[in-house]
């Protein structure tokens, strides 16, 4: 907005300066008209047009100016107010003394025209004409009576005679003109002083009526700048001759009343000119105060707009800035005034404010990139890691922390380090474990914490290192590891050492102690007596029934202790399930229920081995239902996502009484079994073949019964699915 | 704008109403001795407010313009005649006379009355128009006369009266008589 409010206000204020410039030039054109110019005069009528045309123009605008400032006014808007304020003053200022001046200039053309025509000059001029006319009507009645006379001496009746009668009369009174007519005009004798004139001057109609009408005539008349008298008389003895002569008036008279008569035309005239005079310089004036009172409006209108335009900028720049936009930049006025000062500065100081935010945001992205970098860093490290301020309260925590302590710790960041403890049973373990070393502020600690969960005993290796915090004292980042894993891996590893030299140091004695044993019982069972032979035979018996259970126990540690020797290739788990239990199936006493949904799912998995686990699982699931009513064993398989990639999950329910929750934590460990007859090395055996899968197995309560949950990852090689097909 | 349009065009259409006041009368045209006459009576009506004026002694000049044209002739072409004649009435009060001067010759006449004076000035008897070998035969001719009160020719304080002003604006408007060589 601000830079086109300057550049339009000075294109609007050099188009109205034109207009007011054409308007002064034909309102000089006027003046000039009405005062001395003929020429212009006849374009008064069109210059006056132009004037009220151009003058509308200019109320147009102020109109428009006006109401475009009360509505601003009334909308609040940015200078508005001291815009109205300010028009105000200019028209209060500027209209005032040309409100004096044209009161004045009106009071004194009115006056001044008016004391040229005085009253005593008008009657002295009347007085004058009157005093003149006077003087002649003397002189006028004088030749009357003596053209009168001049008839009656005439006795003649032949027109000669009369001719020569005539030209004696006008001759004796020295007339320049005199003729005898009879009542219609029709001249009977003329005679005139330039004999070259042969006909008399016609006499107009007027006075050939007031003659018809029985009177005399007697008037001036001039002709070539002479002053003459005309007198027609009837002749008053009834003759039907009328006498018309033309007397000259005396040559001082006729230059005064000459004189007289022009100064009192013009007078006359120039009175009569008064009004028109009077309402021509008086339109004049008003016209110039018309254009005066509009100029000086509209020239406050835009000298208020352009003396506030850079407050308003600045007001309108200041409301910017405070609504956070730091890059506005105001159009500095032409004029060096403190209005510029004022408007660099505003530019000056938003600069150096956009620069400081533009500094800030680059920080603070910095710091966000940092801070991305870091989140990244954790939430791809396997260890988990949280932070916690001076306060021991939660600041930090990755993915791989609530993984490890299996909770949400995002909505727990800003917590205390007890409150940790009311969230699970998990987390209370922990923060009870790191209580201790977060009050430690200088050396770093290193422990074990072990939980007890839903997920079975979990070791973590923890670390806790206090850290300087930059607004305090130090804080506290904590590492931790899930080490049940590694743990359990070198007690498998531990396992399967000891079973392989069990089996190793176990089995080579036991065929020759059954070969032994079978050997007495061979040579001595027929020689001995019968009492003797009973004991021996049932102590053989013994022996060898022994070593074959200790041959099956040690083939068993042969099993577990095998080294994974696996022949893999894409499978069809739920057929391979539902061929296993179909064996079950003639077990009367148990019902199976099989719900089997991810029938195109496949993964790679070793046929023989993973047929194991699903016997054994199967198997125990029946094993477990012995003696029980309405038995029954559910197995489902599904599809299931887990970390973005798909699992295949096998499901073995019963309706049993279900595992005790002592036993779930050291179910898969070797010799734990709750069967009497078990080695306690099936689950393990099952446990190691699903790992070797790259899967994972877990036993847990689920309402009614127990459940067995494998979990092994699908195979989603699109190449090798078509190598397959 | 519109306003001050309409108000212009009052203004004219009332300057047209006051056109009446002169009329052209009994007009001829004859030929004699190869030439051709004019024979017209001019019938000068005054309205008050120029009546006023001239009482004052105020000059008027009458105007009259005479063109003879083809009827239908090309713009470049010239008519044979265009010709204005203009007469000055006055009134002197000291002699209480109505002087009319014919500016063309300088003639004066001087009338009592100012009906005398007027019929006088309207009387257009035998005025010589154009020769007929000006004309040519057979062709369309027309006159065209028109008389007015000269505006130009008051005196200065006055115009702009007589320009916006009623009763002013005083003239036969043009008027055409046809001429058939």
């Amino acid at each position: 907005m601000a830079p086109s409010t300057l550049s339009r206000l000075r294109l609007g204020g050099l188009s109205v300066a034109l207009l007011l410039i054409l308007l002064l030039v034909t309102l000089h054109l006027m003046s000039s008209a009405v005062q001395n110019s003929a020429e212009l005069s006849r374009y008064f009528v069109p210059l006056l047009v132009i004037n009220l045309a151009g003058m509308v123009v200019l109320i147009g605008l102020i109109t428009y100016n006006s109401i475009r400032l009360i509505r601003q006014y009334l909308r609040h808007s940015a200078g508005s107010r001291l815009t109205l304020r300010m028009v105000a003053i200019f028209i209060v200022i500027s209209l005032t003394p040309v409100g004096v001046v044209y009161f004045y200039s009106f009071s004194f053309l009115q006056g001044g025209i008016d004391s040229w025509f005085d009253v005593r000059i008008d009657q002295a001029m009347e007085d004058a004409r009157e005093l003149a006319q006077a003087s002649l009507d003397l002189n006028q009645r004088l030749w009357l009576k003596y053209t009168e006379q001049q008839l009656l001496s005439i006795t003649d009746s032949s027109e000669s005679a009369l001719s020569l009668t005539i030209a004696e009369l006008r001759q004796q009174s020295g007339a320049l003109e005199l003729s005898l007519t009879d009542l219609n005009g029709q001249i009977i004798a003329y005679s005139n002083a330039v004999a070259s004139e042969l006909a008399p001057s016609k006499p107009d109609d007027f006075i050939m009526q007031q003659l018809r009408e029985g009177s005399s005539y007697v008037g001036l008349a001039r002709e070539k700048d002479e002053l003459m008298i005309r007198v027609a008389v009837e002749d008053p003895l009834g003759r039907p001759f009328i006498m018309q002569g033309l007397y000259p008036a005396s040559d001082r008279v006729s230059a005064l009343s000459e004189k007289l008569e022009l100064a009192y035309n013009r007078y006359k005239e120039l009175s009569f000119l008064r009004q028109s005079l009077k309402r021509n310089f008086s339109l004049t004036l008003f016209m110039v105060l018309m254009f005066a009172v509009l100029s000086a409006i509209w020239a406050a209108f835009f000298s208020a707009r352009r003396m506030v335009a850079p407050i308003t900028n600045i007001a309108a720049g200041t409301r910017a800035v405070a609504d956070g936009d730091y890059d506005r930049q105001l159009p500095v006025p032409r004029a060096k005034d403190e209005l510029a000062f004022l408007v660099t500065s505003f530019n000056a100081m938003t600069r150096r404010i956009g620069q400081a935010r533009d500094q800030a945001d680059r920080s603070q992205r910095e710091v966000e990139g940092q801070r991305a970098y870091l989140e990244t860093v954790l939430g791809r490290l396997s260890s988990g890691v949280l932070t916690f301020d001076a306060e021991h309260r939660l600041r930090t925590t990755n993915p791989a922390a609530e993984k490890i302590l299996g909770s949400n710790l995002q909505r727990l960041i800003g917590s205390p380090v007890q409150s940790l403890a009311l969230a699970s049973p998990v987390l209370r373990q922990f923060a009870e474990g790191l209580q201790a070393p977060l009050r430690q502020t200088q050396e770093e600690w290193r422990g074990e914490v072990t939980l007890f969960g839903g997920e079975g005993r979990k070791v973590l290796i923890c670390r806790a290192t206090p850290f300087a915090q930059p607004d305090g004292p130090n804080g506290h980042i904590v590492l931790f590891d899930d080490v049940t894993a590694l743990i359990r891996a070198q007690r498998d590893a531990a396992w399967g050492e000891v079973a392989r030299r069990l089996a190793h140091e176990i089995k080579n004695p036991l065929t020759p102690i059954q070969l032994s044993a079978e050997r007495l019982r061979h040579k001595y069972l027929k020689k001995m007596p019968e009492k003797d032979a009973e004991v021996l035979d049932r102590a053989t018996h013994t022996i060898v029934q022994q070593v074959e259970a200790m041959k099956t126990m040690v083939n068993d540690f042969s099993e577990y202790a095998r080294p994974p020797q696996m022949e893999v290739k894409p499978l069809h788990l739920d057929k391979l399930i539902e061929e296993v239990v179909d064996l079950y199936r003639g077990n009367k006493a148990v019902r199976f229920k099989v719900e089997l949904t991810a029938e195109q799912s496949r993964v790679e998995a070793d046929t023989l081995r993973i047929r194991q686990v699903v016997h054994n699982l199967v198997k125990n699931a029946v094993e477990a239902m012995e003696g029980q009513k309405q038995a029954q064993v559910e197995v489902s398989s599904k599809v299931v996502s887990r970390d973005e990639h798909p699992y295949y999950e096998m499901r073995v329910r019963d309706n049993g009484p279900g595992f005790n929750e002592s036993m779930i934590q050291h179910l898969f460990e070797p010799y734990v079994t709750s069967k009497p007859k078990g080695t306690g090395l099936g689950l393990a055996i099952v446990k190691k073949i699903v790992e070797e899968h790259g899967g994972i197995i877990w036993a847990e309560n689920c309402g009614t019964g127990a459940c067995m949950v494998m979990q092994l990852p699908m195979l989603v090689d699109l190449a090798l699915e078509e190598r397959e097909a | 704008m519109k306003r001050l349009g309409l108000i212009l065009l009052l203004w004219a259409w009332s300057g047209l109403l006051w056109a009446a006041p002169f009329v052209v009368k009994d007009l001829s045209i004859e030929s004699e001795e190869s030439a051709y006459y004019l024979n017209a009576r001019i019938d000068y009506r005054l309205t008050p407010e120029v009546e006023e004026a001239l009482s004052n002694g105020v000059p008027l000049i009458l105007k009259v313009q005479l063109e003879v044209g083809k009827v239908w002739r090309d713009f470049w072409e010239g008519n044979p005649l265009s010709r204005t004649l203009r007469f000055q009435i006055r009134y002197h009060a000291l002699t209480e006379l109505y002087r009319v001067v014919n500016m063309q010759t300088g003639e004066e006449q001087n009338f009592v009355t100012q009906d005398a004076a007027l019929y006088a000035l309207g009387d257009m008897g035998r005025l010589p128009l154009v020769s007929q070998a000006d004309l040519v035969p057979g062709e369309a001719y027309q006159l065209r006369l028109r008389a007015d009160l000269e505006i130009e020719s008051l005196p200065l304080p006055l115009q702009p009266l007589a320009y916006l002003g009623r009763g002013w604006r005083l003239t036969t408007g043009w008027t055409q008589w046809p001429l058939q060589p």
